[in-house]
């Protein structure tokens, strides 16, 4: 059956106005403001589309308006179309604004439009629910009802959605191939599934899905059809009886239908919908009925797998001559057509080999005629616990061929194994799972301890030792102190007077030591040094030469840098006793020199912080 | 001249730790005796005074993880083992073993990551946190010792070498404080008892949500009383009672 719909408008003679305007408070706005909601029809055939518009009529433009509130549950919705226009009618201007939704009914019945709700302008507006017949199957009506379904007759021809299955008549976990082409004659856009069938009572592989339109062309009845593959599905039948195949829903945008029909025929160019109006129409596919035979139970063998299809199965052991205790690796691998995920690992249980689980592996295979199938490997590891030989017998996988309409067994060969020597110790572990390296690596056992040491290490984290943290402050510390001294010895060379006062204590200190010296030597060399030393002192604080600071001017230098006036009197008369020392020798005893002496050191010492 | 009290103070903390180190060393030897002589039960006792002294020397701790495996105790072995790792990470016969361990327990290891993926997360564990620090204050001098140097020799402008060791040395602390904020802030554990049932709740009368055996290691997420919560590599997290598991 070809099932098509088209919820192309019919015009206005066509259309039923069923809902006026609401009930608004008799407010100045009531007359401003007005929501309607029409249907272009009431009675509508199942894939038939309806156009439900609102339109909100107003008195001057609205600025917002918010999206209606309303129950569309029984149908599938696509929309809303918005458009706004403008009417002068008896010189009153009026703003309408149409919001045009296409429904199509998820099911035969009748059905209603629920209240919309619409919020303008902080005011509610309602419209009324509306009531919609949707027969099974278009019916012939009036006229316009007749033109109608001519034009749904006319679009089911041209386009529509074709489902296939390979045989609809299979075994239980038997393949059947589903195939899904969409047959047009029209220039199609926006092609998209709305429905996609759940399969129920299959086991479904995907095989084929469309990503975009690939049509070849193909001759149905005696009209040429573009035909485009949609999906393809591998069915396997879960269990007896008959299956139903789902529909299909596809939408997509055809040319719209013109008055007269081109000249050019479907496929003209002047139809394609990139240069002319468009219409969105909804195509279903045919449901389609699987039976699914149960397997015959006479002769079904006790280990049936549940394979329907064809097996081939080998299997290698390497090395089939080993030590007690050392692993064998057997892979086995089955190649077959099928549903190959229903297959289980086969259980190999010898008396003396202790065998692991197996690692196993799957890939599934498409044949060019779209048939699933697959290789599984799987890999076991045995270990003979005991010596002498074993042998593992044929590996055997049933299953049931189709095409013969019975049961077969794919088997191995038996498998001869040679153990040798003694098995020392059962290894009490649990094992689960294990490569055969792992296996391998657990023949051994840990390593020896560590010898005997002089001193055990009792190692702590650096972040937790005080000097780690420490150093860390230590170095931008460090840095700030080294900026400092290399500006102390870039002044010192460029500012004379800076290392003058700088120098002016080491220098003072070094004569003072001098003077010590002279104590024991003449008078006036003993006061020489140390008039040299007083006045040195004031020379390098001040930055003056020496030579030129008499006792006034020592007394004046020193009174502009603050120096208390009782220290200034004390160096005076220091310099005082040096000048009669030096000029008018008299015996100054040692005692007395050293007297003068301390008295200096201690005015300088004064001095040193007074300046 | 009276003798300061800190300074007697000193002299017996060192004297103690002297002795301390002393008899952990003799204790360390005897177990190595007793071990050798296939006396595990007695080795593990000499181990574990010797460890009890403070001495955690990742050789101490191997051997320790020896003899425990030796009396059959699977899940202690492995914090043991765990925890000379944490001192000596890159140490092949900790390794050896903790591998080896790992496959006789009954609970397996989800598989490494593969890939860059895998490299990356190898190269972020692979230094331990005393060598980042230690890079990070080599780094730290080099820097400093480069600025100063430019400083003195009058050079105020900054160099592309001493941006470079400064990148270095950012770089390393960036990592160091990363790996450091990963490991303070991961408790693991290891299963020692021989099954643990993980419940919903800190309850014993919480839904059972699976069941863990020994010697597998977890992380400890939180802890309520004597519950905590654990969580697997798996993804897996319950609530079990303090007895079942041992931090590492």
């Amino acid at each position: 059956m070809k099932g098509a719909c088209n919820h192309e408008r019919l015009g206005g003679r066509f259309m039923l106005v069923i809902v006026g305007l609401l009930s608004l408070s008799a407010t100045l706005q009531a007359a401003e403001v007005e929501v309607s909601a029409e249907v272009d029809r009431r009675r509508v055939a199942a894939n038939e589309a309806l156009n439900l518009t609102l339109a909100i009529t107003s008195a001057r433009q609205l600025v917002h308006v918010s999206a209606p509130q309303i129950n569309l549950a029984a149908f599938d919705v696509y929309g809303p179309a918005i458009s706004t226009r403008m009417e002068i009618v008896n010189r009153r201007t009026s703003f309408i604004r149409d919001l045009v939704y296409t429904l199509y009914a998820k099911r035969p019945g009748r059905h209603k439009i629920g209240v919309a709700t619409l919020t303008i302008e902080g005011k509610a507006y309602q419209t009324k629910s509306i009531d919609i017949e949707v027969s099974a199957q278009k019916r012939p009506g009036s006229k316009q009802r007749q033109n109608s379904t001519a034009a749904n007759d006319e679009l089911t021809d041209n386009l529509f959605l074709r489902s296939q299955v390979d045989r609809d008549t299979v075994y239980v976990n038997e393949q059947v191939t589903a195939s899904f082409d969409l047959c047009y004659r029209y220039n199609l856009r926006d092609v998209g599934f709305t429905q996609i069938p759940t399969f129920s009572g299959f086991w479904s592989h995907e095989l084929f899905v469309a990503q975009r339109l690939d049509p070849k062309v193909e001759t149905i009845g005696d009209r040429q059809f573009h035909v485009a593959p949609l999906r393809r599905m591998a069915l396997f039948a879960t269990r007896d009886g008959a299956h139903e195949i789902d529909v299909m829903a596809v939408t997509c945008a055809i040319p719209q239908r013109r008055q007269r029909r081109s000249a050019f025929g479907a496929l003209s160019l002047l139809d394609d919908p990139l240069f002319g109006r468009t219409q969105s129409v909804m195509v279903w596919s045919q449901l389609a009925l699987i039976f699914a035979r149960p397997l015959p139970l006479s002769g079904q063998p006790d280990n049936f797998s549940g394979l329907v299809g064809s097996l081939r199965i080998n299997a290698n052991a390497e090395p089939r001559q080993v030590a007690m205790g050392d692993p064998v690796t057997l892979r086995l691998k089955i190649v077959g057509t099928g549903n190959m995920q229903s297959l289980s690992a086969p259980v190999i249980d010898v008396a003396g080999l202790k065998v692991y689980d197996p690692k196993g592996a799957m890939q599934q295979t498409t044949s060019a005629n779209g048939r699933l199938g697959g290789e599984a490997t799987y890999e076991y590891i045995i270990i003979p616990e005991r010596g002498g030989v074993f042998e593992i017998p044929p590996i055997e996988i049933s299953y049931f061929d189709p095409e013969r309409h019975q049961y077969g067994v794919a088997a191995t060969r038996p498998i001869r194994l040679v153990s040798e020597g003694r098995v020392e110790a059962a290894r009490s572990a649990p094992v689960h799972d294990m490569t055969r390296s792992e296996i391998e690596e657990l023949g051994d056992d840990i390593r020896h301890i560590k010898p005997d040491v002089a001193e055990l290490h009792s190692p702590r984290s650096l972040y937790h030792q005080t000097w780690f943290w420490g150093l860390q402050l230590a170095l931008p510390i460090g840095y700030v102190a080294l900026l400092f001294a290399r500006r102390h010895q870039e002044r010192l060379r460029s500012d004379v007077a800076y290392a003058r006062r700088r120098g002016a204590n080491g220098a003072a200190q070094r004569r003072l030591q001098e003077a010590t010296a002279a104590i024991g030597e003449g008078e006036a060399l003993f006061f020489a040094t140390l008039q040299t030393a007083l006045v040195g002192f004031v020379a390098d604080q001040v930055n003056e030469p020496a030579p030129g600071l008499d006792r006034a001017r020592c007394q004046l230098v020193l009174a502009e840098r603050g120096v208390p006036e009782m220290t200034i009197r004390q160096f005076d008369g220091l310099l005082k006793i040096c000048h009669e020392g030096r000029f008018a020798p008299s015996e100054v005893s040692a005692a007395r020199r050293q007297q003068v002496l301390a008295d200096s050191e201690t005015v300088l010492d004064e001095l040193r912080d007074a300046t | 001249m009276r003798t300061p009290a800190w300074l007697i103070c000193a002299f017996c903390l060192l004297g103690s730790s002297l002795l301390a180190q002393s008899a952990a060393v003799g204790l360390y030897a005897e177990g190595n005796g007793l071990y050798r002589a296939g006396d595990y039960d007695g080795a593990r006792q000499r181990y574990e005074a010797a460890v009890a002294t403070g001495a955690q020397d990742p050789r101490l701790l191997y051997n320790l993880g020896n003899a425990t495996y030796k009396t059959g105790d699977l899940g202690r072995a492995i914090v043991w083992y765990e925890r000379a790792l944490r001192l000596a990470p890159r140490d092949e016969d900790i390794q050896a073993n903790l591998r080896f361990l790992r496959r006789l327990k009954k609970d397996r290891d989800p598989d490494p990551t593969s890939g860059i993926g895998g490299v990356l997360e190898r190269a972020f564990m692979w230094p331990t946190l005393n060598e980042l620090a230690l890079g990070w204050m080599v780094g730290l001098l080099v820097f400093f010792a480069t600025v100063s140097w430019r400083r003195w020799q009058g050079q105020t402008s900054l160099h592309s070498s001493v941006l470079g060791v400064a990148a270095v040395a950012l770089l390393m602390a960036l990592f160091a404080f990363t790996r450091f904020e990963v490991d303070a802030g991961r408790i693991e554990a290891v299963v020692t008892e021989v099954e643990g049932i993980a419940r919903s709740g800190p309850d014993g009368q919480e839904t059972e949500v699976f069941v863990i055996h020994e010697g597998t290691k977890l992380v400890v997420e939180r802890s309520e009383g004597d519950w905590h919560l654990v969580r697997l590599d798996s993804g897996l997290g319950g609530w079990l009672p303090s007895p079942v598991i041992t931090k590492i």
